[in-house]
Order: C-alpha cells, then structure tokens, then sequence
C-alpha cells in the first residue's frame, strides 16, 4: 500500500504541472484580456500601458516567462499577485482555510443526512416513507444554491436574526453556507445510498444472511452497507475535491473570502500568478482526494487491495 | 523678569492646551464607533502608485493637497496658502506645518517632492500619476514647508489631479518597497492603516493626532469621531442590502430595484444622488462603415434615451444627450437642444440614403451592398448591461438596424476596444474633470483609453485649449466648444447618467453626502457608552 501511495504522489507531480502549463499558456495566448490594461485604467497612454506591463514582467517573451515561473515554481514560490502584490502563496493560504471548513462541514453533515435517508427509504422501499423521501431528495436537490443561499439569510439572518449574513469571523458565520452545501450534498447522497443498498439488498449473500437468521439490523448494517458504500465514497470524494477548488456562489453570497471567490476574482482581473494558484490548489485537490478515495475504497471492500 | 514672563508665558500655554484638550475630550465624548462599509470596488491595493482605482481605503489614510469643498470649490488640505506664477507654469504652495505621517515622519516639502517625482516618473506605471508625466518637469524645494512646481505648459486640471494624488510617507514606502507598501500602507489620513484581510476587508482606526482636516468639511478640531471604519469586501448586491437591514453594514449601495424596500426601511436612510458617470455606446471611428459620422449620427436618433432610462433604470438614471454629465463641471445644458435627439423618422430617413434600406422585406437593413447587414455590440456580462443592451437592441431594431449583442467579460470588453478590430461598444465613464474627455480622445490614447478611435487635429486643438485655459468662464466656453465637437462628430452616442443610491444605518449620526460623491464621515459618529 506504501509503495502505492508513494507512486500515486509522485505521479501527481507531473500531473499538476501538466495542468498549470496549459492554464499558463491559455491564459496568455487563447483568452482575451490584459492586467496591464486593466491596471491602467480610463487615462491609459500605450506607453502606460506597456510600462505596467514591464513592472509585472509581461513584456518577456513567452518562453522566459514560463521558465521563470518553472524556477519559482520549483522552489515553492508561485508568484505574486498582480492585484493584491502579496505572494500568491499566502493570499491562498488565507483564503483555503475557509474553504476547507465549509467543504468538509457540508459533506460530513449532507453525507451523514444523505446516508440515513438513503438507507431508510431503501428499506422501507415502495412504502410513503420511501416515496416522501425521493421527492424530499429530488426536490432539494434541484434548488439552485444561490436561491437556497439568498431564502436561508432573509430567514435566519434578516428575519429570525438568529445567524449573520455574511463574513467568517466565527462558528455562527459558517452555519448557513454550510447548510446551503450540504442540502444538495444530502439529497445526490440519498438518492445515491437508496440505489445502492437496494441492490446490495436484492444479492445472495444478504439472502444467505438472513436465511441464517440474522438479526435485521445486523444485516443492514454490517453486511449491505459497506457494499452500498463504495460508490457514495465515489461521489463523496468527487464533492470534496470539487468544493475544495471553491464553492464559487456560496462563498459570494455569503461572503466568505474562500479559493472560489479569489479564483473568480483573480479571473475577472486577469491576476495570472493568482489564476495559476488556484489552479495548482484545485488540481492538488483532486489527485490528494482521489488518494484518498482510493485507500478508503481498500478499508471498505477488502477484496480491492493495491500494489 | 525675563525669567518669570517665559514663566507666565509657559504657564499660559499650558493652561490653553490642557483647556483645548479638555474641550476637544468634550467634544468626541459619547461619539465613536466602528463605520462598517461593504464596497467589493475598494479591493485593491492601498498602494496608490499601484491601484488605478482610489477608494474608500486611499481616502481614509491618506491625505491630499488639495481638497474640494461643499461647492466644489478647490481647497487646501496640506496646502495652506498657494499662487500661481503669470504665465501659469509654476504653482507655488505653502504647507500647513503640524501634519505628520502616521509613523512620525513630518508632512513636509521634501516628503511631497517625494511623491511628486515617484508619480511622475514614468517607471512607476502609476495610473493616477499618468497626467505628471511630461508635465511636471521639476519640483523645486523652497523651504521646509514650500515648494514649487514647474510645469511644461499651462495645465487647467492640475487643481484636480492634484486633489486626487495621495500623499504616502516616503520613509515607510523606501522601508517596505512597493512588494510591501501595500499591505502596510502609511499615510497621515485621518484614520491609519489596522488590519487587512485579503479580499476580505480592511481595517482603519481614527489617527489620533490628526487634526490638519480642511476647515470647510470640517467642524470641529482634532481627529475623526470613529473609532474605527472597516471597509468590507462583498459585492453581491442581494447580500450586502440584507446586511445593510441587519445592521452588519452600516453603509451600501443599494440596487435599482430594490429602492423602494430600502426607503421602507426605518432603520435604513437613503440617499438619492446622480453619479458623475455615464452610460455610452461607442463607435470604434477607424474601422468602416463606423468611418461615416452620418451613419452613427443615424444611431444617435434612432436612440430613445427616455425610454432607456425608464426600461434600463426604472426612471431613476437621467437621460444625457452629450458627452459630459450635470454632475462634471463644464457640462452645459444648452448643448441639448443641438445634439441629435429621439427622431426615429429621421434615422431611418439617413440610414435609406446611406443606402441601408429593406431589401428582402424582413423589417430589418441590409447593408447598401445589398448583404445581410449585422451590427456587433460588445458589453459586460453583468446584467445591469444586458439590460442596457437589450432596450438598445429593441430600439434600434424597430428603425431596422439588426444590432447584435456580444456579452464578454469586462477584461475582455476593455480589451477589445484598444484592439481597434472592435465595432460598437457600450460602457462608462466616472470623473470629476472635463479633462476626462482628453483621455477618450487624445490621438496618443488610440490602444489605450481612446476606445473609439477618434481623433481629429481640430478637436486635439479643442481640447488642448480647454485642458490650459485656467480662467474658469474661459475654460467652460474651451469646454462647451469640445463638447459641441464630440456632439456633432458622434462617435458617441450617449445614453444616461446613473443614480447613485447610497443606504445609511440610521444609528449613524452627522453623515453628508459630498457634490462629488464622496461619504463625508469627518463629522460622522455612532453614540456610544
């Protein structure tokens, strides 16, 4: 298992790399924009424009600016930023934090709910309980984000002032984004626990174990659902990842200074060492969650086992 | 003797100090609080040789020259007496001689030298320095607290770029450089830099010792009544009004469309204002058919700006009809009555004898080689815009032009328009000087902020004109005579000045509005215990 890890690390070198090589040359070459521009603002000569062009080393050739930011990239050091001139590596290790607490709040408390619908309406399958909890699922999950964001702060912040609308200063600031992204997570959760616990149900093993004469909920629980739960693991591990590289709207509306409101920031800025940053974080992300994942997969399932 | 009159004399002055300090404890006692503002526009850098964009945060910490008072009038803020040389090429100013930086550092000629050279130095880059440059050609130290600057040529807006340059602490910006300014910025404002939280917000509290505010906007001696102004980094509109209603804001935009909540709302105070802005469509003048000034004239009357205001602004913006706003001085209301207004007849009367008329009967233009006939409009993607673009197209359409709208990011747009590949674009402009009107349409600007390519010797001659003319009623006729230029050349068609509608905490006490927009919170306070 060591060894495999070991390989799946040191794969996911090359891989970022490969990821923020082509971020790098399509930012300066396929999309439109310039910070120099931007930065120049309404009195802006050609001659301005190329002057804060050279400050931020953009009048380098391409080349020269790819290897230069391979050395720094080598060393730990991914810039700084054009807007805020901080390095790009604390401006992100600022805002991660954030992001980090909402993702893994939101996908413990949705997968949690998720989990326990799930298992609930599969078993007590074709029943009102099972069909109050589809259309449950199916309903919550089709809410927009930014629709469910704005009716949790009119309710809880304007009209019950009960939480604040906005900011990250303390636990009561993460309440409503948390549970803005943990609706969703909990409804794809149970709709994805009930499919795969019906079908673990529907297999020979839980047959020969209740034949056995098992007690129900030695059944279900220690033999269906660790089955039921490698694709939630799945899905979960794909959440993570995905929240990790930024809950873009939920972080907006509610203010949170998260990766996902900084990537749309350093975007609409065209803040290249910035963009560059965020990209590195998201494809960290993915490759260290599907590690993960993957290891979880073999606690879970003994029969996967890596060499 | 003598020793006892410096005795009395020594006792005298102390006794008036501990008085004026007593008075002044008096005055700030039971005022102070923290002035939280939600402006997503203030996430910049502090640093002002960095940032184009100066806000609240470069207001708060760092002072100017010169200042504006209630009735736009120039005034001093660290200049206390000034004069113009004969020929208008050399201002002379007298520094007030208590102001201090807020690491200790005096406010003095040779710290404002200082500024004066980094900003005009072309090296820098800096944006708000960008009318130094070549202009300035020296500063020359007088004494401790006076200083002369020798210009290239008379210059009309110096007053204005001059209120607008920020005075930083040459020790700090030399100690930090400018990787670090930015986040320790040092100025001698009346608040000093607290806390910044990237892209989260910054923090201010009240310079205790400053007390070197303008007279005129200012009421009473010594430091701010706050405690403390935060400035918050959050644009979503629906967001910062609910934190407006919870008191989590105290001071916010409020969005067309929610106006008539915010006035409902006991607790908020609303101020209705025009912005010195405005709402365009440009014409990209070197790329054909836009080449043709009757052809964008066409546009221009084919362009209901009263039914635009209404569609795109709920009636709270204020149709415009040339290139300068009410709200910048040298805007002149009689040019209205010349520049083309709503004549749907007469567009379609100039766009037939341009050639562009209904070929195949489908309502709209085929262009006079008898093709398909497609007018690309570039705009911003936020929906304010669409909006705009949206009543432009449906206006436009009803006179058979067959606009299409082209929705792109706003680095994007900005980047288009210095390509000169671009067509027709809608945008804005905000100032506070008709000077502004040289950067649109200054021939060095073409691939800069000369987005419609226009330019014309007799309007540069124009606009040179009015840019040195510094005796006031000359410079408004100077500018009155650009304006009728830009109006009759149309390489604009102009559409609206914005409502400003700015909602107040109404727990904050003694807040004004400035003519120029500004929050004037030099008297502003919460009651506190």
């Amino acid at each position: 298992m060591s060894k495999y890890i070991l390989r799946r690390v040191l794969i996911a070198f090359p891989l970022i790399l490969a990821v923020t090589t082509v971020v790098f040359f399509m930012l300066r070459i396929a999309v439109p924009g310039d910070p120099a521009k931007l930065m120049a603002g309404d009195r802006a000569t050609p001659e301005l424009i190329e002057q804060i062009r050279k400050n931020l080393g953009l009048d380098r050739p391409l080349a020269e600016q790819y290897l230069i930011f391979l050395r720094n990239f080598a060393q730990g050091d991914l810039g700084r930023s054009v807007k805020f001139r901080e390095p790009v590596l604390g401006v992100i290790a600022k805002a991660f934090p954030f992001t980090a607490a909402i993702t893994f709040l939101s996908v413990s408390v949705g997968s949690a709910i998720g989990l326990l619908i799930g298992i609930i309406t599969a078993v007590y399958q074709r029943t009102w309980i099972d069909n109050l909890g589809i259309v449950t699922a199916v309903f919550f999950y089709s809410i927009p984000t930014f629709w469910l964001g704005l009716m949790l702060i009119l309710i809880f912040a304007v009209g019950l002032r009960i939480l604040p609308v906005q900011g990250a200063g303390s636990w009561r600031h993460f309440v409503l984004p948390v549970a803005t992204l943990a609706v969703g997570q909990s409804a794809l959760i149970a709709r994805l626990t009930r499919s795969s616990m019906i079908e673990v149900l529907s297999t020979d093993y839980v047959r020969t174990a209740r034949a056995k004469g098992l007690a129900h909920r030695r059944v279900l629980i220690g033999h269906a659902l660790k089955n039921t739960l490698i694709p939630v693991i799945t899905v979960v591990g794909l959440s993570v990842g995905g929240l990790l590289g930024g809950a873009v709207i939920t972080e907006s509306i509610f203010g949170l200074p998260g990766v996902g409101r900084l990537a749309i920031d350093s975007i609409s800025n065209r803040d290249y060492p910035m963009i560059q940053g965020t990209v590195i974080l998201v494809a960290a992300s993915f490759v260290f969650v599907n590690l993960i994942v993957d290891i979880i997969y073999a606690f879970v399932d003994p029969r996967i086992r890596y060499e | 003797m003598i020793k006892k009159t410096l005795l009395i004399v020594l006792m005298l002055v102390l006794v008036l100090a501990s008085g004026l300090a007593v008075a002044q404890d008096d005055m700030m006692e039971g005022k102070g609080g923290r002035l939280v503002v939600a402006d997503a526009n203030s996430n910049t850098s502090l640093d002002p040789f960095i940032s184009s964009w100066h806000s609240w945060p470069h207001y708060a910490i760092y002072p100017t020259l010169f200042s504006r008072a209630l009735d736009m009038s120039y005034i001093g803020f660290l200049a206390d007496a000034w004069e113009v040389s004969e020929d208008s090429k050399s201002l002379t100013i007298n520094l007030i001689e208590n102001a201090s930086f807020t690491d200790g550092t005096a406010i003095d000629a040779a710290a404002i030298k200082w500024n004066l050279d980094k900003y005009r130095d072309p090296e820098t880059g800096a944006s708000q320095g960008a009318d130094l440059i070549g202009l300035l050609e020296d500063v020359e130290i007088n004494s401790d607290y006076s200083f002369t600057m020798h210009l290239a040529s008379p210059y009309a807006p110096l007053f204005f770029v001059l209120s607008g340059l920020e005075i930083v602490s040459p020790t700090a910006y030399e100690a930090l450089g400018p990787d670090n300014f930015g986040t320790s910025p040092v100025g001698g404002g009346p608040f000093m830099f607290k806390e910044l939280v990237t892209d989260n917000y910054v923090l201010f509290e009240r310079n205790p010792d400053f007390n070197w505010a303008p007279p005129e906007l200012y009421d009473h001696p010594g430091p701010v009544f706050l405690d403390e102004l935060q400035i918050l980094f959050i644009g979503e509109e629906q967001t910062v009004l609910a934190a407006l209603e919870t008191g989590e804001v105290s001071l916010a935009g409020i969005p067309t469309q929610n106006l008539a909540d915010a006035q409902a709302n006991p607790d908020i105070d609303v101020d209705i204002a025009q912005l010195n802005q405005i709402r365009y469509v440009g014409f990209n003048t070197s790329k054909d058919p836009w080449t043709n000034p009757d052809l964008r004239r066409a546009f221009a009357y084919a362009t209901d700006r009263q039914e635009f205001v209404t569609l795109a602004w709920e009636d709270l913006a204020q149709p415009l009809y040339q290139p300068l706003p009410p709200t910048i001085w040298g805007h002149n209301p009689e040019l209205d009555a010349v520049a083309p207004s709503y004549d749907p007849d007469k567009a379609m009367a100039m766009l037939d004898e341009l050639g562009y008329v209904d070929t195949d009967g489908d309502g709209l233009r085929e262009d006079p080689e008898g093709n398909a006939w497609s007018v690309p409009l570039a705009t911003a993607s936020p929906d304010e815009w669409r909006r705009q673009a949206e009543v432009l197209e449906a206006q436009w359409r009803a006179v058979g032009i067959p606009l299409v709208i082209d929705v792109l990011e706003f680095s994007a747009l900005i980047d288009l328009t210095t390509t000169g590949e671009h067509d027709l674009f809608l945008l804005l402009y905000g100032y506070s000087d008709p000077s502004i009107l040289t950067y649109f349409f200054d021939p060095g600007r073409k691939g800069g902020s000369n987005r419609a390519w226009f330019s014309t010797d007799e309007l540069t001659d124009l606009l040179t004109a009015a840019d040195t003319q510094l005796d006031p009623v000359l410079r408004y006729e100077a500018v009155t005579e650009v304006s009728k230029y830009i109006i009759e050349a149309s390489p604009w068609v102009y559409l609206a000045v914005p409502p400003a509608l700015t909602g107040v905490r109404a727990e904050l006490m003694n807040w004004e509005i400035h003519p120029d927009l500004t929050f004037l919170y030099w008297n502003a306070y919460f009651e506190v215990e």
